[in-house]
């Protein structure tokens, strides 16, 4: 039996020698750099010592993930922070950039086009350090354009960093005053793959501008926002460390906390390496579900999925 | 022929509404740049000004007079060529086989890729495979790791995937095999995706950090961005330790720093503009 | 397009041949104690004749070279043709990125000779490498280095043990307590405070501190001046000036178990006296979001009477200003009326650890004990005589645009240093570079300075380095001191909770260490 297979899988693998020649590079790297490394984390279920090394280690089991889970008082809390921002993003940022895209496509004025499309993604370039200080300056209380913006119009000044309130969507939204831009290069790389034809005859048929974005743009790019979609979804357990540490000072913990300034403090401020891993594998773990779950989803409705 | 509509409410709104946007993004930029010719001495944290506060170059003599940031930027420069070359032509070669609905591979492949996005081995795993490879305080410590990228790979298939199969087949007909396809016609028609890719690939070499502390020893061969985060860190210290007749705040560096960071890429993006050009699919394929 | 796959095929043709390569050493494990004879460190190169022994360390030296490489300067060259050895500094400059350098190194077969560990932040790391037997013990060794034992305090040394065996030379600080409360000069005139009179308890500092809010110091006849300012406890805690004098400053044995000071009921109180400064805006509100950075900005606008750095406020003149325009000032008294500190939170800047891999020792601890020698001092203090000074009438004098220059930059090759600066002739090289009033400061800030003793001499728990016990602290100062929470109300669940999130066991161990060790009193 096993024989027919194989000698079936050489002959379907001739066939497609020039595909496999093409991804063998591709393949070579990914196991060199990436799988090879991922042995790393049994780390997880070891207590990593670094004279003993990563086999040497001894075995601890689910220890490293009890203890994160029932001896951390505020890893509930921490997890929750987490989550909340990235479904505020995904809610926010992500459509953001979109429409963004959807925009200045519409823009026919080709030079005003391009001032744009080269200024948005400026920020971007901007360091997480330089650009909190300008966050924090706009929302100064004494100082802050935010806060003058307010008075003018009789309200009391705001101490916005201080108040637990506003913290998250502090976050997404300087998150996507410095990112959203650079987010649209995609999607307006996807939008010049849309057949021209398609446009001209939409508008000979009267369709507003509306209505071409919905039916036409946002169908012309779907595999792509499907692609990032996913991804993001895979990402939900986890929240770019830089951000949140300069933003978050420690007045704001209860709602600004999350599980990269968290690891940042303890796993490798502490040096506790295990512990450090065993969170990763937990982001990991749900980043995992959640894509599976979502690409079934994906491909049910709209046929489309990442495998 | 074009069909061209009056300028309607929608197209002043939308014009309004990207204007300001486009504003708000070149402030902050606009301020890194202001605060790297302002004098140190007047440089107040966050204070966000549109025009300098007095006017110094001495940020940029510490950063350009030191030969070591030549040096870190011969070697960024380096990588980020090397780096960007064979990671686009390695990315995308991987994402077009992927991209064949009839290549048998493809689902456990996706997957595997897919896989390596999620999981992560951690610093020090990552640390001992490059030093097992011999490439420990070389320059391809800094380029090979980075080649396979599995998240421009999945990108990659979705732009792969939409050239039209019957393009494929006629090509196929006429005795192409896969590479020449894809050299000769995917990558061709895919030109804003390869560009944009192609600048992802190079911003990330041209910023990439972790990789120049942890991998390389030798002060010769780090790149550009540790040198500046070196120099940052020893502004901040050094105002602490010693008084100085030049005195340059960190921030002077750290804008400074960023402004020189990201100069090339501003120059490279215009010309990766011009790829971005509608309707680059041949429309007669149809019927 | 025959390029282009001339191009894959070289590419492919490379990747395999890295791939072979690599293969064979890729199958070794990865089990750092197994040396594979492949080492790349210069270190087993057999000297030959007229070839110096040569040592690697791995440091964080973090200051300006003027340029120059951190292995290729007069000064690192003076060191080793002084001491007849060749140095390499394997250097991370970056303080952040440092521990993860560390970490790396230290899993990699190339294990440099010796470490430079920080003296307050990375104890742990100490005792983790000590624990894992990467680390040489020194007790043998020192004996036959007079210079270290004589010269660095009993204290700095302790600081480098770890369950009864010294793991490191320790760099002590010359300013044992580095940080000083420092007050505007023309305010303190214009109200006609003397500080030797006026501010002796702590009602006296709150009724100073009254007056420069409301007795307008600067005369600008505007309501627009704080009295004190600091940063958040997130960053640099710069709010210790009443720590001490409240009695919240250090760990005490109370009812049986030895308590760190932030559950202290003593830190209690100073939160409520900080609060009522918040409240009565007599502490600028928004120390909360500060940073370091922020700090100078706030001094040089001149709207902020009093604040806490470091005794040199070198920034301070570097910004251009003169530094005799502040003045440093003693804290508060206890209520006792016994002199409080200003508590810091080690005499050790960094330790230099020697690793089990180095193969002499004596060379590194030769070098450390020249160190701390006259002619290291004069180094270190001083630098080299035709670079930056001169010996005239057998003074040395130093030259004008070298005065206190690079002094970090030679203390952090050397990596240790003589402590010393009250005796000739370091004394006068100090006085040179720092001018009178910074001696005197410095001699102030070593009198009220002091360390929280029993936690520095406690040891460090691997078992405790799970447990996130920063966070709840600076959360609750930080709030309590805003008025978020209110400080009676929410005292006890702030104690209960950092007890649950494991401030029970650090309490457990070290009350058990306590009552084994010289220190303990009986109460």
């Amino acid at each position: 039996m096993n024989r027919i297979k194989l000698s079936k899988f050489i002959k379907q693998a001739y066939k497609e020698r020039y595909l496999y020649l093409m991804t063998l590079p591709g393949i070579i790297f990914m196991i060199l750099f990436r799988y090879l490394p991922m042995g790393g984390l049994i780390i997880a279920f070891k207590n990593y010592s670094i004279r003993k090394g990563i086999w040497g280690s001894a075995w601890v089991g689910l220890e490293n993930f009890r203890f994160v889970f029932t001896k951390n008082p505020d890893f509930f809390n921490i997890v929750r922070n987490t989550l909340q921002i990235n479904i505020l993003e995904l809610f926010f940022a992500f459509p953001f950039s979109i429409v963004l895209a959807l925009f200045i496509n519409e823009v026919r004025a080709k030079k005003l086009k391009k001032f744009i499309q080269s200024t948005v993604y400026l920020p971007y370039f901007v360091s997480w350090v330089v650009f909190a200080g300008i966050v924090i300056q706009f929302l100064s209380p004494d100082t802050g354009i935010v806060n003058k913006i307010i008075q003018i119009f009789g309200g009391q000044s705001i101490p916005f960093m201080q108040e637990e309130k506003y913290f998250k969507a502090i976050v997404v939204l300087s998150d996507i005053w410095k990112g959203a831009g650079w987010g649209t290069i995609m999607y307006l790389s996807a939008l010049t793959g849309i057949d021209q034809e398609i446009y001209d005859a939409s508008k000979i048929d009267g369709a507003s501008r509306w209505q071409t974005m919905w039916y036409i743009s946002i169908p012309g790019i779907s595999d792509t926002i499907v692609v990032l979609l996913l991804l993001r979804i895979g990402a939900m357990m986890d929240v770019g460390f830089e951000q949140i540490y300069v933003l978050c000072k420690p007045i704001l913990y209860s709602v600004g906390d999350v599980i990269s300034t968290y690891v940042y403090r303890v796993g490798i401020g502490n040096a506790q390496f295990s512990m450090t891993a065993a969170i990763g594998l937990f982001q990991s773990v749900v980043g995992l579900i959640l894509i599976i779950i979502c690409n079934s989803i994906c491909k049910k409705l709209f046929s489309k999925s990442l495998w | 022929m074009r069909y061209r509509r009056k300028i309607a409410v929608s197209d002043i709104l939308i014009i309004l509404l990207l204007i300001s946007f486009s504003f708000l993004c070149i402030l902050p930029f606009w301020y890194v740049f202001i605060s790297s010719i302002s004098d140190p001495l007047k440089l107040k944290s966050g204070d966000v000004r549109l025009i300098p506060n007095g006017f110094s170059l001495a940020a940029y003599k510490a950063v350009l007079g030191e030969m070591r940031f030549y040096r870190g930027l011969g070697i960024t420069i380096t990588r980020t060529v090397i780096g960007t070359a064979f990671g686009l032509i390695i990315q995308a070669m991987t994402a077009y086989t992927i991209s064949r609905k009839y290549f048998s591979a493809r689902k456990i492949l996706s997957k595997l890729i897919v896989f390596t996005i999620l999981f992560n081995g951690g610093i020090i795993p990552n640390y001992l495979v490059v030093q097992r490879l011999h490439l420990l305080n070389t320059i391809w410590a800094l380029i090979l790791p980075m080649l396979f990228n599995p998240w421009n790979i999945m990108l990659l298939v979705s732009f792969f995937a939409a050239i039209p199969d019957s393009i494929v087949e006629s090509a196929k007909i006429d005795g192409a095999n896969e590479l020449v396809i894809f050299f000769r016609l995917a990558a061709p028609l895919s030109k804003p995706a390869l560009m944009t890719i192609l600048l992802y690939i190079a911003v990330r070499h041209w910023n990439e950090l972790m990789d120049g502390v942890i991998y390389i020893n030798e002060e010769r061969l780090k790149p550009m961005q540790v040198f500046l985060i070196e120099l940052i860190m020893r502004s901040s210290v050094q105002n602490m330790v010693e008084p100085t007749e030049n005195f340059v705040s960190v921030l002077s560096i750290q804008t400074t720093a960023i402004f020189l960071s990201c100069l090339p890429i501003l120059l490279v993006y215009p010309f990766i503009q011009k790829f971005f050009v509608k309707g680059i699919m041949v429309g007669g394929i149809k019927g | 397009m025959r390029n282009k796959r001339r191009m894959t095929m070289l590419l492919m043709a490379a990747v395999s041949a890295s791939l072979f390569s690599g293969c064979g050493a890729a199958t070794s494990g990865t089990d750092p104690s197994v040396h594979e004879g492949e080492s790349n460190t210069g270190s087993e190169v057999e000297p030959s004749a007229g070839e110096r022994p040569k040592v690697t360390i791995l440091t964080n030296l973090n200051v300006d070279t003027e340029g120059k490489d951190v292995n290729d300067n007069d000064y690192i060259h003076y060191i080793e043709d002084q001491n007849g050895i060749d140095i390499e500094l394997i250097n991370e400059p970056s303080s952040s990125n440092y521990p993860q350098k560390l970490n790396t190194v230290m899993a990699s077969n190339e294990i440099p000779d010796a470490v430079m560990l920080m003296g307050d932040t990375q104890r742990s790391d100490l005792a983790r490498l000590a624990d894992e037997g990467f680390l040489l013990p020194l007790d043998d060794l020192i004996g036959d280095y007079p210079n270290l034992t004589a010269n660095i305090k009993q204290a700095a040394w302790d600081v480098t043990k770890h369950n009864g065996s010294t793991y490191a030379v320790p760099f002590q600080r010359y300013d044992s307590s580095p940080y000083m409360t420092f007050m505007r000069r023309d305010w303190l005139e214009a109200l006609d405070i003397n500080p030797e009179t006026d501010l002796v308890t702590i009602d006296d500092w709150y009724n100073v501190m009254k007056r420069f809010v409301e007795e307008d110091p600067d005369g600008n006849g505007e309501a627009d001046t704080y009295a004190l300012t600091s940063t958040t406890s997130g960053t640099h805690f710069t709010n210790f000036t009443f720590l001490d004098s409240f009695g919240a400053a250090k760990a005490k044995y109370v009812d049986g178990e030895l308590l760190p000071n932030y559950i202290l009921p003593e830190y209690k109180e100073w939160l409520k006296f900080m609060h009522k400064l918040y409240e009565e805006k007599l502490l600028d509100p928004n120390f909360i979001v500060d940073d370091p950075a922020n700090l100078w900005d706030k001094v040089t606008s001149g709207k902020y009477g009093a604040f806490m750095w470091f005794w040199g406020l070198t920034e301070y003149q570097s910004l251009g200003y003169d530094r005799t325009e502040l003045v440093a000032v003693r804290p508060p008294v206890h209520e006792d009326g016994s002199e409080a500190q200003y508590v810091y939170s080690s005499p050790d800047r960094h330790m230099m650890a020697i690793t089990t891999d180095c193969e002499h020792p004596e060379l590194l601890l030769k070098l450390w004990n020249w160190a701390c020698s006259e002619e290291g001092g004069i180094f270190v203090y001083g630098g080299l005589e035709g670079k930056d000074y001169d010996i005239t009438n057998g003074q040395i004098v130093v030259r004008d645009d070298r005065k206190g220059k690079n002094l970090g930059w030679r203390q952090l090759t050397l990596g240790v240093q003589l402590p010393k600066v009250d005796e000739e002739p370091i004394y006068s090289i100090m006085a040179q570079n720092f001018g009178e009033q910074g001696m005197d400061t410095l001699a102030l800030s070593n009198e009220c300075g002091g360390y929280n003793d029993l936690e520095l001499y406690c040891p460090i728990f691997s078992e405790l380095q799970k447990y996130d016990l920063t966070k709840p602290v600076q959360e609750f100062t930080d709030k309590a001191i805003t008025g978020a929470i209110d400080i009676d109300a929410e005292w006890d669940n702030y104690v209960a909770k950092w007890r649950q999130a494991g401030g029970d066991e650090k309490i457990k161990l070290s009350t058990e260490w306590y009552q084994q060790s010289e220190y303990y009193t009986g109460e």
